[in-house]
This record gives C-alpha cells, sequence and structure tokens, in this order.
C-alpha cells in the first residue's frame, strides 16, 4: 500500500490552488485542441508545449495532464456530431455516435463518451498508479535485446495494423526512420546525414515533426480541397446531455469491456489508441449481432461506449509505460517524454527513485484532470462544437500560425521553420495518396531506440546476432508479436467479410 | 436496409471510389520520395567521417539496413503502382472524397508559410503572422478580404500579447520592436 500514501502526498501537492488552475486550463486547451477536425491529443500536447516553458516542471506536468486527457475528450465531440473525427482514436465511435446525434440523441452520444472516456482513463491510471512501480522493476529486466524486439513490435504492428495494405504501411513506417536518423549518432560521435548544416546536429525535433506531418499537413490538405462549406452542425446539439438509468446500464458493461480491451495497448507500442478502438468497436458489434434487437448501424450507444472507454484507458497505461519503462507507445507519449528531457529527467525505472515527487503529483493531476474533464464535458460538450461555427478560413490559418508559433518559441530557429514545411508537404502527399501517418510517428520515436538496442545488444556480443533472441523475455515479445499479427488479420479477413449490419 | 454502407464512413461521399488511378499515381509519387531519401542516405554514407575509435557495429550499420530498406520499398511500391490496381482499397474514414483538388491554392499556402519564414525576422512577429494567417484564409477561399485582415491582425496581436507580454516566450519585434 505504499503506492497509495505516496499518491496520497501526489494529491496533496497538486491540490494547490494554482496547480488546480493548470489542470483546467490545460483541460480546456486540450479539449479545444481535440475539437478542432484533425488534431488529436498529440497535436494539443505538441502546440501546448512552449506555453509551458514559462512554468515549473510541476506545474507544465500538471497541466499537461489535464491536455493530455482533454485531446481525447475532444475528439470524439466533434466525430459525433459532425462526423469529423477530431484524430484517428475518434474514427470508431464516429460510426455509432453519429448515427445516435441523426437520430436526435446527440446528449445521449456526448454523456456516453464523456462518460466511457472517464473511466477507461480511471481504471487505467488506477493500474498505472498500483503497477507502475512493478513495471519500473521489471524494466530493469529489459536489456537492449529486449527493447529491440519491443520496437520491431511496434514497426511491424503499427504498419500491419492501421493501414489496409501492409506496403504503404512500411512505407510510410521508413520515412519515420530515416527522419529520426538524421544528427550526431549518440553512440559513436558521428556526423550522420547532416549535410553539415550545424542546425541538423541535434536532429530534426519530435515536435517539427509531429506539427508537420499532423497539422501543416492536414491544413494544406484542406486548403487543397477548399471545403469552406462548414460542416451543418447537427440540429440535435441543444438539451442537456444525460442518461436515463437504462441508458446507463446498458452502456455499463461496453464501458468496461471497451476499458479491459485498452488497457494491455498502453503498454504495447501498436501506435496509440487507434487499433484498441476498433478492436472495441468490433467487439460491441459482434456481441450486438448476438442479441434479440440488434441495435447497431441504428446508433448503438454500446458501439460509442466500448471504443471511448478502450480510447482513453489506452491513453492512461500509455502514462504508465512512459514514466515506469521510459517508453513512448504513442505520438503524444512521446512528446511528453520530449518535455520531460527538456527538464532535464529521463523517465523510466529511475525516475520514480529520483524525481518521485513530481511522478506522484502527475498521477495524482491524471486523476483530477479525469474528474475536471467529466465536469467540464457533459454540460459543455454541445458548446464546444460551437468552435465550428467559427469559419472554416479562420480555424485553419489559426491552426497554421499557432504551428509556426509552437515550432519557433521552442527552438527561436528558422531552419526548424523550413523543416516544418517540408514536412508538412510531405503529410499532405501522404493524406492526398493514402499512405497512413501513424507508422511515421512511429519509426519517428522508436528509431532512435530501435538502432541504439539493436548496437549495444551486438556490441556487447561481439557481432553475434543470436543474442537478439537468446532471452525468454524476447521469445514472448516476438510470440505475443505473430500472435497479433495473427489476431489482426483473423479480424480483418472476418470483418472485411461481414461489413455492414 | 436503405441505409447506404458509404454513410457510416467518415469524408467518402456516395461516388467516389477509394483505390482508383490517382491513389495507384500517388504511390509513385511516394515512391519517388523514398527512392530519394534513399539516395540522400547512400550520399551520406558514403560520405561519412567515421572516427577510428566507432566500435562495429558502427553508425554506419543502422543506416544502411534502412537505406536497403528503402530502395526495396520504393521499388516495389512502384511496381504496384504501374502495375495499376492497388491493392488498398481503403474504405475507412481515411479515404480521400474527391480525387482532384486545387493546386493553386496549395502553391499559395505553401508560398504564404515560406514568406513567413523569410520575413519573420526582419519585420517581426505581428506583421509576418498578421500575413500567414490572412494568406492562410485567402487561399481556403475568402470574399472579405478586407475583414479577414483585421482577423489577421487581431489575432496576431493576441498571440503577441499573450505568448510575449505573458509568457515571455521569444518572439522577434521586427521593425515594429520600439512601438512595444
Amino acid at each position: 500500500m505504499e503506492s497509495l500514501s505516496l499518491l496520497g502526498e501526489g494529491f496533496a501537492g497538486a491540490f494547490s490552488p494554482i496547480n488546480l488552475l493548470w489542470v483546467v486550463l490545460g483541460a480546456l486547451l486540450g479539449t479545444a485542441v481535440g475539437v478542432l477536425p484533425g488534431l488529436g491529443s498529440a497535436m494539443a500536447v505538441a502546440l501546448l508545449l512552449p506555453v509551458t516553458f514559462s512554468l515549473d516542471p510541476t506545474g507544465a506536468f500538471i497541466m499537461f495532464a489535464g491536455v493530455y486527457f482533454g485531446g481525447l475528450f475532444g475528439d470524439s465531440t466533434m466525430a459525433i456530431l459532425v462526423n469529423t473525427p477530431g484524430g484517428s482514436t475518434a474514427i470508431a465511435t464516429s460510426f455509432e455516435g453519429h448515427r445516435m446525434a441523426q437520430s436526435g440523441r446527440a446528449p445521449q452520444a456526448l454523456a456516453t463518451s464523456a462518460i466511457g472516456a472517464f473511466i477507461g482513463g480511471l481504471i487505467a491510471t488506477t493500474l498505472v498508479v498500483f503497477f507502475a512501480p512493478v513495471l519500473a522493476e521489471v524494466a530493469i529486466l529489459f536489456g537492449p535485446a529486449e527493447y529491440f524486439a519491443l520496437a520491431i513490435f511496434a514497426f511491424l504492428a503499427s504498419a500491419s495494423v492501421v493501414s489496409d495494405s501492409v506496403l504503404r504501411g512500411l512505407g510510410s513506417l521508413i520515412i519515420g526512420l530515416i527522419l529520426a536518423v538524421v544528427g550526431i549518432d549518440g553512440i559513436s560521435g558521428t556526423q550522420r546525414f547532416t549535410s553539415q548544416v550545424p542546425q541538423l546536429f541535434d536532429g530534426i525535433s519530435i515536435i517539427v515533426i509531429t506539427v508537420g506531418v499532423l497539422a501543416l499537413g492536414e491544413v494544406f490538405n484542406v486548403v487543397f480541397k477548399r471545403r469552406e462549406a462548414p460542416p451543418t452542425a447537427s440540429k440535435a446539439m441543444t438539451g442537456r446531455p444525460f442518461l436515463t438509468r437504462r441508458e446507463f446500464r446498458e452502456a455499463f458493461p461496453a464501458w468496461l469491456r471497451g476499458a479491459g480491451i485498452g488497457v494491455p495497448f498502453g503498454v504495447i507500442p501498436v501506435g496509440g489508441a487507434e487499433v484498441p478502438t476498433f478492436m472495441a468497436y468490433g467487439t460491441e458489434r459482434q456481441l450486438d449481432r448476438r442479441r434479440r434487437q440488434p441495435a447497431f448501424g441504428r446508433g448503438a450507444i454500446r458501439g460509442v461506449a466500448g471504443p471511448e472507454a478502450a480510447g482513453n484507458a489506452t491513453a492512461g497505461t500509455a502514462m504508465g509505460a512512459l514514466l515506469a519503462m521510459g517508453l513512448p507507445t504513442s505520438a503524444t507519449a512521446a512528446i511528453m517524454l520530449a518535455a520531460f528531457q527538456q527538464y532535464g529527467m529521463q523517465p523510466g525505472p529511475l525516475l520514480f527513485e529520483r524525481n518521485a515527487d513530481l511522478v506522484w503529483v502527475l498521477l495524482a493531476s491524471l486523476f483530477i484532470g479525469l474528474v475536471v474533464l467529466l465536469i467540464l464535458n457533459l454540460p459543455l460538450a454541445p458548446l464546444w462544437a460551437k468552435l465550428l461555427l467559427i469559419p472554416r478560413r479562420f480555424l485553419y490559418a489559426g491552426i497554421t500560425v499557432f504551428c509556426a508559433l509552437g515550432v519557433y518559441a521552442t527552438s527561436a530557429a528558422l531552419s526548424d521553420l523550413l523543416l516544418v514545411l517540408g514536412i508538412g508537404v510531405v503529410g499532405f502527399l501522404m493524406r492526398r495518396f493514402d499512405f497512413p501517418l501513424a507508422p511515421v510517428m512511429i519509426g519517428v520515436i522508436l528509431g532512435p531506440l530501435a538502432e541504439t538496442s539493436l548496437r549495444n545488444a551486438l556490441l556487447s556480443s561481439g557481432g553475434d546476432a543470436g543474442v537478439l533472441v537468446a532471452s525468454p523475455i524476447t521469445w514472448v515479445l516476438y510470440g505475443l508479436m505473430g500472435a497479433v499479427l495473427l489476431i489482426v488479420a483473423y479480424r480483418r479477413v472476418r470483418s472485411r467479410a461481414a461489413r455492414d449490419v | 436496409m436503405t441505409e447506404h454502407p458509404a454513410a457510416s464512413h467518415a469524408a467518402a461521399p456516395p461516388g467516389t471510389e477509394p483505390g482508383t488511378s490517382s491513389s495507384s499515381r500517388g504511390a509513385l509519387v511516394i515512391a519517388a520520395l523514398i527512392l530519394l531519401l534513399a539516395v540522400y542516405l547512400t550520399v551520406g554514407l558514403i560520405t561519412m567521417d567515421v572516427p577510428d575509435s566507432a566500435q562495429p557495429p558502427g553508425p554506419r550499420f543502422y543506416p544502411l539496413i534502412l537505406t536497403v530498406g528503402a530502395y526495396l520499398l520504393a521499388a516495389l511500391l512502384a511496381l504496384g503502382a504501374l502495375r495499376g490496381g492497388s491493392p488498398s482499397a481503403r474504405t475507412s474514414a481515411g479515404a480521400r472524397g474527391a480525387p482532384t483538388g486545387d493546386t493553386r491554392a496549395l502553391l499559395l499556402a505553401i508560398g504564404a508559410f515560406l514568406a513567413f519564414i523569410v520575413i519573420l525576422v526582419p519585420l517581426g512577429w505581428l506583421l509576418s503572422a498578421t500575413l500567414l494567417f490572412w494568406a492562410i484564409a485567402a487561399s481556403i477561399g475568402s470574399t472579405r478580404k478586407l475583414f479577414d485582415l483585421g482577423v489577421s491582425l487581431v489575432v496576431s496581436a493576441a498571440v503577441q500579447v499573450a505568448f510575449s507580454l505573458g509568457l515571455g516566450l521569444n518572439l522577434p519585434p521586427g521593425i515594429l520592436g520600439g512601438i512595444f
């Protein structure tokens, strides 16, 4: 029960008025960015990173806790109301959620999604509190070969799961891996692929890549398609979001199942919450088919509840994996990692010893953030949708200005602005030609981990590649990888065979 | 069921088929991009200045794997595209609707960002961000250019006040530096 007393101290630290203000502010800003079409929680964190520079580390991470979950709460709002998912994690929600909105049950859909996100996040964060220290101990058992296996797992999973064509997924992945290899090699100190440009010696910042691929690429895509006409907001935006007891009972098992599906994916790096949300959606639909009166296709409340809980559960345990193992399993987590490093901290097993006070305040803030978000989102969700009343041209012009601000404020380098422009064009091309974006991010995030662990493993074994598959942990990881790929292939074939209800 | 199956997917207006010729031609564009990266890596690998102290596997080892992989993927993607039928009939929400777009508007937006980079330091944040905001809005499509200019100025100024004065971020003041 040591965790509980430590968490108690964390709460004590987080409950100062100024810290509460940061959580609320973070939750508001995170939701606001998440609501915008095309921008998810990764962008929320990336764009708000410069804002936190003027805060002390504790205040900054408390704010991040709000932003982190806020982005996830926000993106499903748009998915439900106007069928434009804020991020890829909200796509699964949009299917049934938007149907609910069309049939005049938007408030209920929003409430289901907000409560689902709350429950998923709550379960996952609780698990993190109790198991993160254990996870940190397990992480000590992980050597280079094991981390390499994890990275390979992530590469293959994200490339094959997220896109329909494995080849396109791998193409996206290699772009990310190559972007990450630029800069001075950490092991030998060799300059690599910098073309002697000093600005590239430190490599291409994760923030530049995230903003370029996810935000600027989206802006260019909107410009290219010139969809000035705003999507007609659903008429059913009025009314208080509430659930009847019957609806609550209906959604409850789906929330729990979704959370159950989402939790493991926070630790398994497959590129964020996209996979578990779709798995939760698929599971609910399978179960729905067996009922006497299938509700899917007509706005099933469970089709909203499952994916939402799964998405936030993944985000919750992803935070645990980041803190305890130093392993970023999503783009959002990777930017958080960058933020930690900016403050001179290295997430991983040692973080719980060196910066224990900060870690527990952060965990406590995650809980507070969830509560704040639930309070904000239940009554305010329809209000967020009003953001869409801003003319599209101003919305995207504003995003562009914030991209420029975010990138310039982190580095004060014009070269980073040039890079973000170039990467934004690449991001546009990939959107335009249906290449998945998640593998790019996974490649950028885990590429350096893959390289260092591979080289360290080979270095210690004297060049014997057998070391990569020598330990039982690596067997488990590669075995798991095979199993996941098989399951994904199986599910995909099945879902293709039975596309519509 | 009267419902059209495409209705469940985010941005797929009925009537447009995903995975059409534009998509397979597109694979060619990305394949070319990957090829370009592979060539850049190759040049970098050849010209790399590896210190003698570097132990094997040295700094060339991992990029070499990537380079080979990149050539391979570029070739496979190009092959798939040239054979026509791309296997990826994307029907998920990622499917893009209209096969054509407004290239002029796109170039205008890219040019605006480039111009922003050029004038940011000499002219300062206020003016360059105003221009950026205005130009992006115009490229998306605007009928009220003057009104937009006002909005741009307000947004740019608000950012300057909030982030520079409020949070202490260092934004270039430029030629208007004396005023603030």
